[in-house]
């Protein structure tokens, strides 16, 4: 495999998926390096949706395996777990709990039991520690810009108020992968700044923590049907269709989707003057693989671990396995 | 008198914004349409089937206070009948809850349940009362028994409709936060389906007050359903009609109470816009 030498958070190995007789993932290979943040295209159907799925472990692959990075080395997805978080698209907020309790759900799940909240609040050990967590809490919403509504419930904000809250959600379990599905359908444009904007924000501390030489904290994908957004704000785009060429490779049967496009994308931090005609030029080459193309060769487009062996990744991928360690 | 007309318009406009001002004159005149209605029908000092207004005024009286007996009887069958009721559906709604929780989350309970409570909630309680009486003869028991066959499915079922109506997403992001099975139960579902909870066991009330006065009316010494019956053997319906009415207001307020505990309980819950 190409990424033999970066450090690998997340691997697909010969992942079929099919629903009854209906083949929707066929023999994808995948392998994600720590700190990036990938986004994942692909049409109506293509079954990127089914992919985000198996990686949070909602559902499980018909063939092959999905590994995550968890507690030291790559282990087999088995079922949710707090390494990998995910916001969905209509963001799953608790409509009772207001955002800063949304929030601080989480650390009260992992940090205790039904028991022990039971008698720590009659001993106040308990009164303590919650409110350590809220303030933990309190402090990513102020991160998120949204100190002025943290008081409030789901019902009463935005749509990007209600994401930032979702994405606070998933930060404060401290996932190694942060999964979001389709973050940016819709919101309006100038909110769509916004969440571009914590992104490259987020990304630019993984960048910071490689430059440290420490490993970079949170790996993202973001499945998106924006091409534009797409390149905007991952570091790598990937593209799944189901009209790739199974002839060319001796399949009699058509598997399902598969990766036809997996190639380096330009993240820009935060103040950086977009280069939108680069941005343009690579959603249009995108547009054709993906959404048109149709016979494609599995390996005429995804030239993503080429490029970083010839050098020239960017972001995190400047960083050779070893560097950040 | 186009002003006029302009301000009644939307009396006659199909979800036309009445005043508040407006909709309060329209209940009076509904108040006065009924009294008057009712005073040109009982115009008889005779007729035992409408009283006069003035019997009617000592009839209430009387039910207040009965000055041969010195009995209250509105109080003490108040006490009596809701002494039956409250604690059939304070246990009707536990098992109901707990029920229309795990059917909600769990396959297994849902497929188990779902089906056998919808034919026993279709059987009629009252039908089932002579099987009670030979079992628990005619003491609270009965009357307990009675009450949770008829309004326990009516609990399950709408609890259960209420969780299955929350998206997977949701369940599957409090497993990545970690959450146990109890807590993702007891410790969110619960609370987010609690206004449904209310409704459904205010909507309970009705039925069961139902039940009650017709397992009274067979077995009981006291209770609205034993009076209602001693008047009605006597065709004293000046005694009978505050009796109605009463059972009405207490119905309202019963509405009230819940709508309270939920506005209480439930302050991020809003019906309609949202």
């Amino acid at each position: 495999m190409p990424w033999k030498q970066h450090d690998i958070v997340l691997q697909c190995q010969g992942v079929h998926k099919t629903f009854g007789t209906q083949r929707v993932l066929g023999d994808v290979n995948l392998g994600i390096a720590r700190g990036q943040f990938v986004s994942l295209v692909g049409g109506s159907g293509s079954g990127k949706s089914t992919l985000l799925n198996m990686i949070v472990g909602t559902h499980t692959p018909t063939l092959g395996s999905v590994l995550a990075y968890r507690e030291g080395s790559l282990q087999e997805v088995v079922g949710h777990g707090p390494d990998r978080g995910m916001v969905y698209q209509n963001y799953a907020l608790l409509p009772h709990l207001t955002a800063i309790h949304n929030v601080a759900l989480g650390p009260m799940f992992s940090q205790s039991t039904i028991p022990g909240r039971t008698f720590g609040q009659m001993f106040g050990s308990w009164r303590e520690k919650r409110k350590q967590q809220l303030t933990e809490a309190e402090k990513l919403l102020v991160r998120l810009g949204l100190g002025d509504v943290m008081n409030k419930f789901p019902a009463k904000l935005s749509g990007g108020e209600r994401q930032r809250v979702a994405i606070a959600r998933s930060l404060i379990m401290k996932p190694g992968i942060l999964l979001l599905d389709e973050p940016f359908s819709g919101l309006d444009e100038g909110i769509l700044i916004e969440v571009r904007n914590i992104l490259r924000a987020l990304y630019q501390e993984n960048v910071e923590a490689c430059k440290r030489g420490e490993a970079p904290p949170l790996t993202v994908i973001v499945v998106t049907h924006s091409l534009q957004d797409a390149v905007r704000v991952s570091d790598r785009v990937i593209g799944i269709s189901r009209h790739w060429n199974h002839e060319a490779e001796d399949l009699k049967e058509h598997p399902g989707s598969s990766i036809v496009y997996d190639d380096l994308a330009p993240v820009y931090s935060a103040d950086d003057i977009l280069d939108a005609g680069r941005i343009m030029h690579q959603a249009k080459e995108i547009y054709r693989v993906v959404l048109e193309g149709r016979n494609l060769s599995r390996t005429q487009h995804c030239r993503f671990w080429d490029r970083v062996a010839a050098g020239e990744g960017h972001g995190v991928m400047q960083f050779k396995n070893g560097d950040n360690k | 008198m186009q002003r006029v007309w302009k301000s009644l318009r939307p009396i006659i406009t199909i979800r036309g914004e009445i005043s508040q001002r407006q909709g309060q004159i329209i209940f009076v005149l509904a108040l006065i349409t009924i009294a008057s209605v009712y005073s040109a029908l009982a115009y008889s000092d005779t007729d035992k089937i409408l009283p006069t207004w003035d019997k009617l005024w000592i009839g209430v009286g009387k039910v207040i206070t009965d000055p041969a007996t010195g009995d209250h009887y509105l109080w003490e069958d108040t006490f009596a009948s809701f002494g039956r009721i409250l604690p059939a559906i304070g246990l009707s709604s536990l098992i109901g809850i707990i029920i229309g929780m795990y059917m909600g989350v769990y396959g297994a309970a849902e497929a188990f349940l779902s089906r056998i409570l919808t034919f026993l909630g279709n059987i009629p309680a009252n039908a089932l009362m002579v099987v009670f009486f030979s079992y628990f003869g005619f003491g609270l028991k009965m009357y307990i028994a009675v009450i949770i066959s008829g309004t326990v499915s009516m609990i399950a079922l709408s609890v259960y409709e209420a969780v299955k109506a929350i998206g997977s997403e949701e369940i599957y992001q409090l497993k990545m936060q970690g959450a146990s099975s109890s807590e993702i139960v007891w410790s969110v579902l619960f609370w987010q389906v609690l206004p449904h909870i209310l409704t459904a066991v205010r909507a309970t009330f009705g039925p069961a007050l139902i039940y009650t006065i017709a397992a009274e009316w067979i077995s009981a010494s006291d209770g609205f359903g034993y009076r209602i019956m001693m008047f009605k053997r006597s065709a004293r319906m000046e005694l009978i009609f505050p009796y109605v009415a009463y059972l009405g207001l207490l119905g309202i307020f019963t509405q009230t109470v819940f709508k309270f505990a939920e506005r209480i309980l439930c302050p991020w819950y809003e019906k309609g816009d949202k």
